[in-house]
């Protein structure tokens, strides 16, 4: 197969991804939104835009979900920062800053603006309530 | 050799194998090398070939009886199209001071134009509809007896749009100015002539057309006075001076010989509406150009896909991401003038075929976009959006029309 076939999880897995199931898991909308909490941040206008879905419980994280419209640095930072927030206690993210998410992912400088996104897509999320059945 | 599907033919062509063995006559110790400024036989066998090369050239593009100044490509052309008139302008007639350009045009035409300025010249950039062609109303409020000059091209390389050259043609020489068509793009695929169509000034580039890279040319109208940008030795009567490269004029005119026939045209429409179409299925694949553009180039944007992401992931593959010239400095000039918003534009990819894709080349450009795109828009927040009912439209913002592939 050449090179130019690589899809784009092989190209997150070339980034330092582990190729296992939970390379997708991190990335996507839940199938069923109902008692998630969602927030975004950034806009398209902005060429970028980044959603954040938490499934809460007990004031602890048990699933995290990004979904992104961003560069392959933000898509790579999503899914560790996916897999860091579960089992995290709310608390412990409130703390969670852009810094933090980029030295966590290795991100390029250039690539600075997406964690600032990806911090307050994180916190808007915390802050939201759940979604019930009526907004899903 | 390229690996893979090679879909960048708006960037550079491959040298026809014909054209490679027009070249070899004039290459190596054992072929004529001579200097065609030469008095000596060789000298002069090289200086026939010239004009041979020239007067195929010439023929290519309906410009017989005008001038042909060989340059190193289609940059220099434009460049001694418009600089080189506005410096003999300049010198001459003062009332006509103005030079239009179209605003999608490649940036080697805008930036000798802006280079006009120190000379005197207003430059005017003409906008264009949704859809890439020229906004007429606009050309028609610029043109005036002030207007020295009306720069445009005849296919865009990055839309493949068409421009309506005899129509344009008809309102220039109606107000006295000059016409100028970049054809870099153009010549050897579509009709174009330059007489009939009342051009005064055709750039040429050989590589865009299956010639050697580093030769171009400038036909203009016996009647058109230039002033030279290169001076040196004098060659092609000072306007452009320079040891005239041989074998790379010998090619030039052996790739314009070689012009695309009926049938050609025709095998490339058809790759070029099977591309549009499958790519079409993806669904929301917004079409940045014409159905009727030129068969060799399809420019598209994939909504709810961020362009860093597409261009991250189809980094190996060879298609152009806005200008392959430009493709450093941010959302293109052209797809902006389009009215297509910076989201959009990013996300935008440009497929270009020719004389040798086939249409498994189609194929594999296809199914390599098809797990790329799909696999970015699962993890898009905007295309779940767009899915969930909102228009593309009204998701980037954009306020004119949109057509779809």
């Amino acid at each position: 197969m050449s090179t130019a076939s690589q899809p784009v999880w092989n190209l997150l897995e070339s980034m330092g991804a582990e190729a296992d199931d939970s390379v997708k898991s991190g990335l996507g909308a839940p199938i069923h939104p109902e008692r998630w909490q969602h927030g975004q941040a950034g806009s398209v206008s902005a060429n970028q835009r980044i959603d954040c879905w938490l499934k809460v419980s007990n004031e602890r994280i048990e699933q995290a979900r990004f979904e992104v419209f961003a560069s392959v640095h933000a898509l790579s930072a999503a899914r560790l920062l996916a897999q860091w927030l579960t089992g995290r206690r709310c608390d412990e993210v409130v703390a969670l800053d852009g810094l933090a998410i980029a030295r966590m992912a290795s991100m390029a400088d250039e690539a600075r603006s997406e964690a600032l996104c990806l911090e307050d897509a994180v916190h808007a999320a915390i802050n939201a309530k759940p979604m019930n059945e009526r907004q899903v | 050799m390229t690996e893979g599907a090679y879909l960048d033919y708006a960037a550079t062509t491959p040298l026809d194998p014909r054209v490679a063995r027009a070249m070899a006559h004039f290459q190596g110790p054992e072929a004529n090398f001579a200097n065609p400024a030469s008095p000596h036989p060789a000298g002069r066998s090289a200086a026939a070939a010239i004009a041979s090369a020239q007067a195929q050239v010439l023929e290519a593009v309906g410009a017989e009886g005008y001038r042909l100044t060989w340059t190193s490509g289609a940059t220099e052309a434009d460049n001694l199209a418009i600089v080189g008139l506005a410096r003999a302008l300049a010198k001459r007639n003062r009332s006509r001071h103005r030079i239009l350009v179209c605003a999608t045009d490649h940036s080697a035409v805008l930036a000798a134009a802006r280079a006009t300025r120190e000379h005197g010249f207003e430059v005017v950039s003409l906008g264009v509809e949704a859809d890439g062609r020229l906004d007429f109303a606009a050309l028609d409020a610029q043109l005036d007896e002030s207007v020295a000059l009306v720069s445009v091209s005849q296919v865009n390389n990055e839309t493949g749009v068409i421009q309506d050259v005899a129509a344009i043609s008809a309102r220039v020489a109606e107000c006295g100015a000059l016409l100028h068509v970049d054809a870099a793009q153009s010549a050897g695929r579509i009709d174009f002539n330059a007489r009939a169509m009342d051009v005064d000034l055709v750039s040429l580039s050989a590589h865009k057309f299956y010639g050697p890279n580093g030769i171009g040319a400038l036909c203009h109208h016996p009647d058109v006075r230039l002033e030279p940008l290169i001076v040196g030795g004098g060659q092609q009567a000072g306007l452009r001076s320079g040891t005239l490269p041989v074998a790379l004029i010998v090619g030039m005119g052996e790739a314009f010989r070689l012009t695309d026939d009926e049938a050609e045209r025709a095998r490339q429409r058809a790759l070029h509406t099977l591309l549009c179409d499958h790519l079409g299925d993806l669904g929301a694949v917004v079409l940045n150009g014409r159905r009727d553009g030129s068969a060799h180039v399809l420019n598209v944007s994939f909504a709810g896909v961020h362009g860093a992401a597409l261009q991250s992931a189809l980094a190996d593959f060879a298609v152009g991401f806005g200008s392959a010239c430009s493709s450093a400095q941010g959302p293109s000039h052209v797809l902006r003038a389009m009215q297509r918003p910076d989201a959009l534009a990013h996300a935008a990819v440009r497929l270009s075929l020719g004389r040798f894709t086939q249409p498994a080349h189609i194929d594999e450009a296809v199914a390599l976009i098809r797990e790329v795109v799909t696999e970015l828009r699962a993890s898009s927040p905007v295309w779940r959006e767009i899915q969930q009912g909102q228009s593309v439209a009204d998701v980037y913002g954009v306020t004119t029309g949109l057509e779809f592939a």
